[in-house]
């Protein structure tokens, strides 16, 4: 008898699914930002110059994504996706920035004294040539190498046509290209003078 | 495909493997070299774009969300906390079960039944001594898979009975502290436990996948009895 009552008990309980979607909810969500946390967080990094507001956009960028997830249908599109969300907190930073009045130089030194440490001198020229590029050169670029995203992608993620997208690329290049190869005349020089 | 068309597309993306783009680079030395130089450019880009990322971000933006109150979330407790308080209940109830009203209700049908036996075939018994061997308490005991060494006493009856719905051994024999009956019930009980009512007293013993009952009167001392039983039976299985 009270055997039978207890399984009655978690029969009536079973159709009640709601507790388990929150489960696959919460694991869905889980996997997700343990899978792209590191990309969201890079393209912030570069959108921004700052580790802190870096962080600050990626946690804001997941806590929307958890309250969307549903809207996610296909888990494929689940970078784009999440790429998506964290350009519009980012567009949303920049006009509450308006009104606080923030110099941009301050990210630029804060950007140096972070990085600075761990990276070769190499890499720490190049660091500073992407940082030059105009956003709209980087931001492409950025999607395109760091991201692994083709042009198609890229053009819908900025909402750009696709020429528009290889134009910026081309010219990213370009710019970065050019100025490797000056400063390699200029050391040429200077060995050629000492 | 001519040259600035191709640098065009080669600077767009330097990964660009279509056929035309493949040809076009096999196409002269000076493609190649652009190919190979603009490959290693995005090497070197890709590790500079790929910054160091704080190694806890995960942990910190899943920690983040959780701390977070959500519609969605609440429901998500209310639901955990239901659960655990069901979870937790049952718990209590399971171990009061598990401490008292398992082993009496489980045992005290075995004991009950064992009583109404004795009752029902005391006029019977009583004046009956068939001074039974071993070899005839062995030849019963076989259906257990058990079989005793020794007399344990003398034995004034021993028969196969039906018990409930099983055949149990119904033995009858002589105590230092006077006659008790004995029975083996081919079924499990949990753990030894002790019964009685107004003129009869008896345990019943857990042994293999059966019970030892053994009943005496009021006031009578049965549990050695058992334990000794229990002793001198020799289990085959």
């Amino acid at each position: 008898m009270g055997k039978f009552m207890i399984k009655q008990f978690f029969r009536k309980k079973k159709p009640d699914a709601s507790v388990s979607v929150d489960m696959n909810k919460q694991r869905r969500y889980e996997a997700l930002v343990r899978a792209w946390h590191r990309d969201l967080y890079r393209y912030a990094y570069w959108l921004c110059h700052d580790p802190h507001i870096a962080e600050d956009l990626v946690q804001e960028t997941c806590l929307r994504a958890w309250r969307s997830l549903d809207s996610l249908q296909d888990d494929k599109a689940a970078k784009s996706w999440l790429i998506t969300i964290l350009r519009r907190e980012n567009a949303r930073r920049f006009e509450r920035k308006q009104l606080d009045l923030v110099d941009i130089d301050d990210y630029a030194i804060a950007d140096t004294k972070h990085q600075g440490a761990e990276m070769d001198v190499e890499q720490q020229i190049l660091h500073k040539q992407i940082m030059k590029l105009a956003p709209e050169y980087r931001e492409p670029l950025v999607l395109q190498v760091m991201a692994g995203f083709s042009g198609d992608e890229i053009a819908e993620i900025l909402d750009l046509n696709r020429n528009t997208v290889m134009t910026r690329l081309f010219r990213a290049r370009n710019q970065l290209k050019e100025q490797i190869e000056k400063q390699s005349e200029r050391r040429g020089q200077q060995n050629g003078r000492s | 495909m001519d040259d600035l068309e191709f640098r065009r597309r080669i600077l767009a993306d330097p990964n660009d493997n279509s056929q035309e783009m493949i040809t076009a680079k096999n196409a002269s030395l000076t493609n190649r070299k652009l190919s190979d130089e603009l490959l290693q450019l995005d090497a070197k880009l890709e590790s500079t774009l790929k910054v160091d990322v704080p190694d806890d971000l995960a942990d910190r933006i899943l920690f983040h969300q959780s701390g977070q109150p959500e519609q969605n979330r609440n429901k998500t407790r209310f639901h955990l906390a239901i659960a655990a308080s069901v979870a937790f209940v049952f718990g209590l109830f399971v171990g009061q079960f598990n401490s008292q009203i398992v082993p009496t209700s489980a045992t005290s049908e075995i004991a009950q039944v064992a009583m109404d036996h004795v009752y029902t075939e005391a006029p019977f018994v009583d004046s009956i001594d068939e001074s039974v061997s071993l070899r005839q308490v062995n030849a019963k005991l076989t259906p257990f898979g058990s079989e005793l060494t020794d007399l344990p006493g003398h034995v004034y009856y021993v028969n196969h009975c039906g018990f409930g719905d099983k055949n149990a051994l119904h033995m009858v024999m002589a105590t230092e502290n006077g006659k008790v009956t004995v029975f083996v019930v081919p079924e499990h009980s949990q753990k030894m436990s002790s019964f009685s009512d107004n003129s009869l007293e008896g345990v019943v013993m857990p042994i293999q996948n059966a019970s030892l009952i053994v009943v005496g009167e009021k006031g009578q001392n049965v549990a050695p009895i058992a334990k000794s039983l229990e002793s001198d039976l020799n289990w085959e299985i």
